[in-house]
């Protein structure tokens, strides 16, 4: 039995064999007795399944074998069942039934979808293929640019520039493109939408808006709602006007909604509602999720239930490519895609695509900050007198500076940041020394009572100088002032909301420079003067150390900001080889800025 | 795609004009300072002095401010007369000089120290105001301090014994010049100011005679003086009341508080007659004023101060005194010749 044995045996013997239908079978058929039968008999039967049922119906065997005897077969819907499907009772039967069905997905799917990249992670992209990367580079660059000014030249050319001059009811329609139930397509797809709408509007014939709107109305076709499918039209040709060409050779891009009859939202499971559109040539047209326009011209002849859009990034990645000629007739049950895109349809399918590599993070970050710091001065002697250097340490001590600066942060994955900018920092040194002898001047009013005379007295008010002597403890801020460029590379952590990171680099000094006092070698107070004996300092202390640890808060999607405690080492000496003693600075601080993103998508 | 890029310039700005700010501002380098002045030091001290203690710098201002002395010797038992050119002639007679108590003329050489009161500085260099007891203002034509010492000790002039002086006046001389003697503390300090000095009008009020020394040739001045014979030694001048039927007034000289009666002196400086006159120190009102200075006289009110180690020389030119409250005087610094260089003009 297994073997087919038997099969064949009755295959041989009643091969040639006729015998009359009984009067009232078909009856019966039609009446649903034999299904109920059938069902009555077999409600509880439980059968194995063959070995290679399965693999033959994942084959197509099946498929192919029920296409080719159905392919020219026809039969008419029952009359209650659009009213059932319009009731909803097929939608409930199969969502009751695979509501909480599960299937795998088909292997090899994925590779369809989109086929996995070779990912050996041993480098940036950029580092392994610099000539493919700057390739890559022009190609986007070229391509922005040119998209830019496409959509640029695109929105100069609104619809009405397109229009054609007696198409006023398409006019209309796109223009009222808020009837209820469709899709309000410049609010939802904006620019590009306007585009499509533009492009849609000129493949419309002018005199018959129903060419492109032809669907096979025997056929049931589900599909997964898509947008921004594109559906090749060669071959279909339409001699009932001059724009049918255009259309034959046209990619028609749809940003709207397809012609679907909502079966369950929640699901995604749609089935198209057939409507008595007129093949062209001939050649039945399947437009599943083809834009309809011509429905949103609101022909009688079409009642259409559309479905609510879903947002035009949520499902970009999710959807198969269809070719509309694959879905002629019973021949797309043939096709394998299409049978396992019928077949995934109908199950709900929570898909997860693998994340696309190609499209990098292309945010850009514009940080200003402002940090105070904190000092921290090392000194070695090198020919100064011990009394010198006690001096100097009496006179000197550190105060707070400041760093303010604006970086360029660019983050090459989700976690690794680069950034570089310009600093400028301030060191604050206050410097007391006393100086001997100093004469101070006061404006005083004396008030005197003078007697000029026995019972002449006057009360006089003299404004004088006042001048007295002593000491002045004076007190002078020095300023070591520097631009720096900074050059560092942060990994951060975290959600969206908050991140915490640790940023490393190093600091380039571009100048620096002070300004104030110092103890020059006679032990006397002299001015730091640029190019002075006394200037012990560089003009430029070269490389530092820089590293931190950020912690980024955000505020909206283009603000953040942050909170970056730091610490730079200089590596080299701030005063030059002929001072008497080596000073060092270095700093700690803590960067307080606002993250504003300059290219966020 | 535009409108974001132009939002985000309008930010770039927005952020590297406050950077800007805040760096440009940061610019400015800040200096404070703390002065402590010293305690004890001469300026700081600004309190007058009910009473002027020795120890004030105001004398030694002047101490350093007293001219030098001519000096010669003589044999007093002999006597001799001593002639400076045409200027100065001084006759001592055979023994009219005597020590102290009942020692008798002195042996031998006596030192003779002579110190001229030519000019209206000399006055105030010697702190000798031309005024009596009573601040009765004089007019003067000159004098000479004259001191005879043996062996460091002072001789004075033998009882009934006179010495002639005879000298000039370096201005016109004036008619009517009487003999005044300086009438000295006692004792009389060596250093500083005399505080007790007065000028006394001698017994005899002859009015002392003039004369003169006429010279044809321009190289050679003429002299015109007075001949004094004196009945004491050491301050001897010709002066007179001076005769003025003005009203008189009390004129008040203001300095700053730096200046007080420790340190400072105060003269008015008559411009029309040879007449000195001291602002004494006012401690209620802390100020310097004299009283009877007739209204409508020129003068100069003429500050000297010594405050620590410095002199200060202030000068107030009065064209016409007349009722006012006050003149208030301003100090320079100035050094010590220069002020003695400035008097010795006056």
């Amino acid at each position: 039995m297994i073997d087919n044995q038997f099969d064949n045996f009755l295959n041989g013997k009643l091969k040639d064999h006729s015998a009359p239908v009984p009067a009232g079978l078909w009856d019966k058929v039609k009446d649903t007795q034999l299904d109920q039968f059938m069902g009555d008999t077999f409600k509880d039967h439980i059968a194995p399944v063959p070995t290679d049922l399965w693999e033959k119906v994942t084959d197509s065997q099946f498929d192919r074998f029920i296409g080719n005897q159905l392919n020219s077969h026809q039969a008419p819907v029952p009359a209650d069942l659009w009213d059932k499907i319009r009731d909803k009772q097929l939608d409930d039967f199969f969502a009751d039934k695979l509501i909480d069905h599960t299937a795998s997905i088909p292997a090899g799917l994925w590779e369809k979808v989109k086929p996995e990249e070779k990912d050996d992670r041993k480098g940036f992209f950029f580092f392994r293929f610099p000539a493919a990367a700057l390739i890559l580079l022009a190609l986007l660059l070229g391509g922005t640019l040119g998209g830019y000014l496409y959509v640029k030249r695109s929105d100069n050319t609104a619809l009405h520039t397109t229009k054609p001059p007696n198409n006023k009811g398409l006019h209309n329609s796109i223009e009222n493109a808020k009837i209820p139930g469709t899709i309000d397509n410049h609010q939802t797809n904006g620019e590009q939408t306007d585009g499509n709408i533009e492009k849609a509007t000129t493949l419309l014939p002018n005199n018959n808006n129903k060419t492109i709107n032809k669907i096979e109305s025997k056929t049931f076709s589900t599909s997964i709602q898509k947008q921004n499918t594109i559906i090749e039209e060669s071959g279909i040709s339409n001699g009932a006007n001059a724009n049918t060409a255009n259309l034959n050779q046209s990619k028609i891009k749809s940003n709207q909604t397809t012609q679907t009859s909502k079966l369950n939202h929640s699901t995604g499971l749609f089935i198209t509602k057939p409507n008595n559109n007129k093949e062209a040539n001939g050649i039945p047209i399947y437009t599943d999720p083809i834009i309809n326009n011509n429905h949103l011209l609101g022909t009688d002849e079409n009642e259409v239930d559309y479905a609510t859009p879903y947002h035009s990034t949520l499902l970009t990645a999710n959807t198969i490519p269809t070719e509309g000629n694959r879905f002629t007739g019973l021949q797309s049950l043939l096709d394998k895609q299409l049978a396992n895109n019928n077949h995934t349809s109908k199950f709900r399918n929570v898909v997860i695509c693998p994340a696309d590599y190609k499209n990098r993070n292309t945010d850009l970050y514009l940080e200003p900050y402002l940090s105070p710091d904190f000092a921290f001065k090392t000194v070695t002697n090198n020919s100064a007198t011990q009394q010198y250097l006690l001096k100097k340490d009496s006179s000197e001590s550190m105060q707070i500076g400041y760093s303010a600066g604006i970086r360029l942060v660019k983050p090459i994955s989700n976690n690794v940041l680069l950034k570089a900018g310009l600093q400028y920092s301030q060191i604050n040194e206050k410097y007391v020394y006393r100086t001997e002898n100093e004469v101070k001047t006061t404006t005083v009013v004396s008030v005197r009572t003078i007697i000029r005379a026995p019972g002449d007295t006057v009360i006089v008010r003299d404004t004088s100088i006042l001048l007295q002597i002593g000491y002045h403890n004076n007190t002078v801020y020095n300023h070591f002032r520097s631009f720096d460029v900074p050059f560092t590379v942060g990994y951060q952590f975290g959600n969206e909301n908050f991140k915490i990171g640790i940023n490393a680099g190093v600091i380039f000094n571009v100048s620096t420079w002070q300004e104030g006092v110092i103890l020059d070698s006679s032990m006397a107070t002299v001015p730091l003067v640029k190019g002075g004996t006394a200037n012990a300092y560089k003009s430029n202390i070269g490389l530092g150390i820089y590293g931190g640890i950020s912690i980024v808060k955000k505020l909206s999607d283009d603000l953040h900001i942050f909170a970056e405690p730091y610490f730079r080492y200089n590596l080299s000496n701030m005063t030059n080889t002929q001072s008497p003693y080596q000073q060092k600075i270095n700093i700690g601080g803590l960067s307080l800025g606002l993250r504003f993103n300059l290219n966020r998508k | 795609m535009a409108d974001t890029l132009k939002v985000n310039m309008k930010k770039i700005v927005f952020i590297i004009g406050i950077l800007s700010v805040g760096f440009f501002t940061a610019c400015n380098k800040e200096l404070s300072d703390n002065f402590t002045t010293y305690n004890g030091h001469p300026l700081n001290d600004t309190i007058w002095a009910r009473n002027v203690p020795s120890t004030a710098s105001v004398h030694d201002l002047f101490t350093n401010l007293r001219p030098g002395f001519i000096v010669d010797s003589f044999d007093v038992s002999i006597g001799n007369t001593f002639r400076f050119g045409d200027s100065l002639e001084i006759s001592f007679g055979p023994g009219s000089a005597v020590g102290q108590g009942t020692s008798g003329v002195p042996p031998g050489m006596s030192k003779l120290e002579i110190m001229p009161l030519k000019r209206k500085g000399d006055f105030i260099r010697t702190y000798r105001p031309t005024t009596d007891s009573k601040q009765n203002l004089l007019e003067t034509g000159g004098g000479y301090f004259l001191r005879v010492s043996k062996d460091n000790q002072e001789l004075t002039l033998f009882k009934g014994a006179t010495l002639k002086i005879k000298f000039n006046d370096v201005d016109t001389p004036k008619q009517n010049m009487q003999v005044f003697y300086g009438q000295e503390g006692i004792p009389a300090p060596i250093k500083g100011i005399d505080t007790s000095f007065f000028w006394v009008r001698d017994f005899d009020t002859t009015a002392l005679p003039l004369w003169y020394t006429f010279s044809n040739n321009p190289l050679v001045p003429s002299y015109f003086g007075y001949e004094i014979l004196s009945k004491n030694l050491r301050w001897v001048v010709a002066e007179k009341y001076l005769d003025s039927t003005r009203p008189k007034t009390k004129i008040t000289a203001i300095l700053s508080p730096n200046f007080t009666n420790k340190n400072t002196a105060v003269f008015a400086v008559f411009a029309n007659s040879k007449t000195i006159v001291e602002l004494k120190g006012d401690y209620p009102s802390r100020s310097f004023n004299t009283k009877n200075i007739p209204l409508g006289t020129t003068l100069k009110l003429i500050s000297l101060s010594k405050i620590g180690g410095n002199y200060y020389l202030g000068v107030k030119d009065i064209s016409s005194v007349a009722i006012v409250t006050s003149y208030t005087i301003v100090p320079v610094e100035h050094s010590l010749s220069y002020i003695i260089s400035y008097l010795n003009k006056l």
